[in-house]
Parts: C-alpha cells; structure tokens; sequence
C-alpha cells in the first residue's frame, strides 16, 4: 500500500473507524519489535514495548504529518520508546578510541563485513553489534535490516543526512574493533 | 560503503524472532479500550467547554442587564415583590433545582453503568 493510501487510513480512523488501525501492526509490528529487540534484548519486555508504540502512535494519529512516511515515524516513536524504557537501566558500552577508529583501514572493514560464509565470525559479529550503544544498533538494524534510507534514518534518529552517514561509517568500524579484540582475546 | 554481506546475514537471522500469534489481537483490543477512552476523555472536554462558554454567557447578561440597561425587575414584572424574607425562599428554590439536576444526573449515570453490565 501506498504512502497515500495510508493518509485515507489514517484519515478515516480519526474519524471514527478504529478498526481500520488493524492495518498497521498487521504491516509493521514485525518490523517494529525487530527493532526493539535490537535494543532491549529481552522478548516479554520488547513485545510489550512493541505494543506501546503502536499504543503511542494511535493516541498521537492527529499529530501525524505527511512529512515523512507512516512507518518512519512508528520507527521514531518506537526508538524514543526503547530508549526510554533503557534509561531506567544502566547500559554499559565499550569506549572506542578516536584515533585507533581513525587509522582502521576502509578496506579491511569492507572485506571483513562481506565474509558472509565465515560462520564464526558471524557469531562474533552478531555478539559485537550487541555491544555497540543504541543510536548505533538502531541505525545499524534499519539501515541493513529494513533498508531505509538515510534521510528516513535521519528523520527517526532527528540527526542531518551527513551526521547519519558518518555515524553509520562509524559504526561500522567499531564492528571491526569489537571483532578484532573478540579474536585476539581467543588467541 | 561495500554491501556488507555479512552485516545482513546477521541480521536476517535475528528477525526471524516470530511474535506470539495473538499478538495483533491483542494489540487491537487495548487499542479499542484507548479509543473509548479518547471518545469519553473528548465527550468530557466538550461538555467543560459548553459549560464554561454558557455560564460565560449567562455572566455577561446578567452584567449587561444590572449594569448598562438599568433592567428594574419590579417595573418589568410588577407582582414580583422583593423582600429580605423572600431572599431565602429564592435561595432554596435555587438549591432545590440545582439538586434536582445533580440527581437527573446521577440517574443517567448510574443507568448508563448499569447498561454496560446488562451488555
């Protein structure tokens, strides 16, 4: 369905049709926990931030404006979410230093992150995007996982397109720090 | 940035976490109970506006009526006679049917509740 379609849902459920919302956790509720889950890693609390969102997202419908997509701004609402619900709970990440992320060469990133058959270091991958803090996990999980674009990315974080992409190039070389130290630590 | 294969592999994998089947049952049922409320919180805004904005009115007629039209009641309505004793006699009037309508009230409430159980 398209975006404009949405707008006559949206539409018509302020006007009284409330079934209609049905629609959207029928779209969007898988990617919207695997999302949340990405975040707070516990499934109870994950589906019941899931729920809350889409709760969040009813109460505000008249707020919404055609400005960016139905499903960005759910994203949003669910991101603000998450985060809220881990502010109650501290998180600790590891600190990365600035010039060691800055010497890291772009092509050993690029070819560690396509070894798509190397399952050990898959395993290792999947245990480092844990470690990294949420913005990252977040930008990480829509980029590669749900495919959005940078300016949606931009749009859910409230971050510019360039600040975006750095934070993504970023991200990706944490991944390869995180890997890296995992691998020295088995050696 | 290259495609980063790997990258998505992992996270494929990861979504494959299903939610529970009644999920979006569930979901839409609380979504039903916020909509009632949404509907009683704006039933109830309503009828704060219409009150405020009919006791406003009522306020401003009686100022324009005591205060610029110089409105004698007793030339208008010449067999209204008032006195210091017929000062109490308005003023239980006055609490009687305001009682009156706080308990027409209280009956359409307790009726509608008593609806809603027999549904």
């Amino acid at each position: 369905m398209e975006n404009k379609d949405e707008s006559i849902y949206i539409k018509r459920i302020l006007n009284g049709e409330t079934n209609l919302f049905s629609y959207f956790p029928e779209r969007y509720s898988r990617s919207i926990y695997s999302l949340i889950i990405r975040i707070i890693p516990i499934k109870e609390d994950a589906e019941e931030l899931t729920q809350d969102t889409f709760i969040k997202a009813f109460r505000k419908l008249d707020t919404f404006k055609a400005d960016c997509s139905f499903s960005t701004w759910l994203y949003r609402i669910a991101y603000n979410t998450a985060v809220s619900a881990t502010r109650k709970k501290k998180i600790v990440v590891p600190a990365f230093d600035e010039y060691t992320l800055e010497n890291i060469p772009d092509d050993a990133v690029d070819s560690m992150l396509d070894k798509e058959d190397d399952e050990a270091m898959l395993l290792r991958l999947e245990s480092a995007i844990e470690q990294l803090n949420l913005e990252d996990k977040t930008l990480i999980t829509l980029y590669y996982m749900e495919e959005k674009s940078i300016s949606e990315l931009a749009s859910v974080l409230g971050l510019t397109s360039e600040n975006v992409k750095v934070k993504l190039y970023r991200a990706r070389k944490k991944l390869f720090v995180l890997i890296n130290s995992k691998e020295n630590d088995r050696r | 940035m290259t495609e980063d294969k790997a990258l998505k592999k992992v996270l494929k994998v990861h979504n494959n976490t299903l939610l529970p089947v009644e999920f979006n049952k569930v979901l839409m049922n609380r979504i039903y109970i916020e909509s009632e409320k949404k509907r009683r919180r704006s039933f109830i805004w309503g009828i704060c506006l219409i009150s405020f904005v009919s006791l406003s009115l009522i306020t401003m007629a009686i100022y324009l009526l005591k205060d610029y039209l110089s409105f004698n009641i007793s030339l208008h309505f010449p067999a209204f006679v008032w006195s210091p004793g017929s000062e109490s006699i308005f003023g239980f009037s006055s609490y009687i049917a305001l009682l009156v309508l706080v308990l027409l009230a209280l009956d359409r409430y307790l009726r509608s509740i008593r609806h809603k159980r027999i549904e």
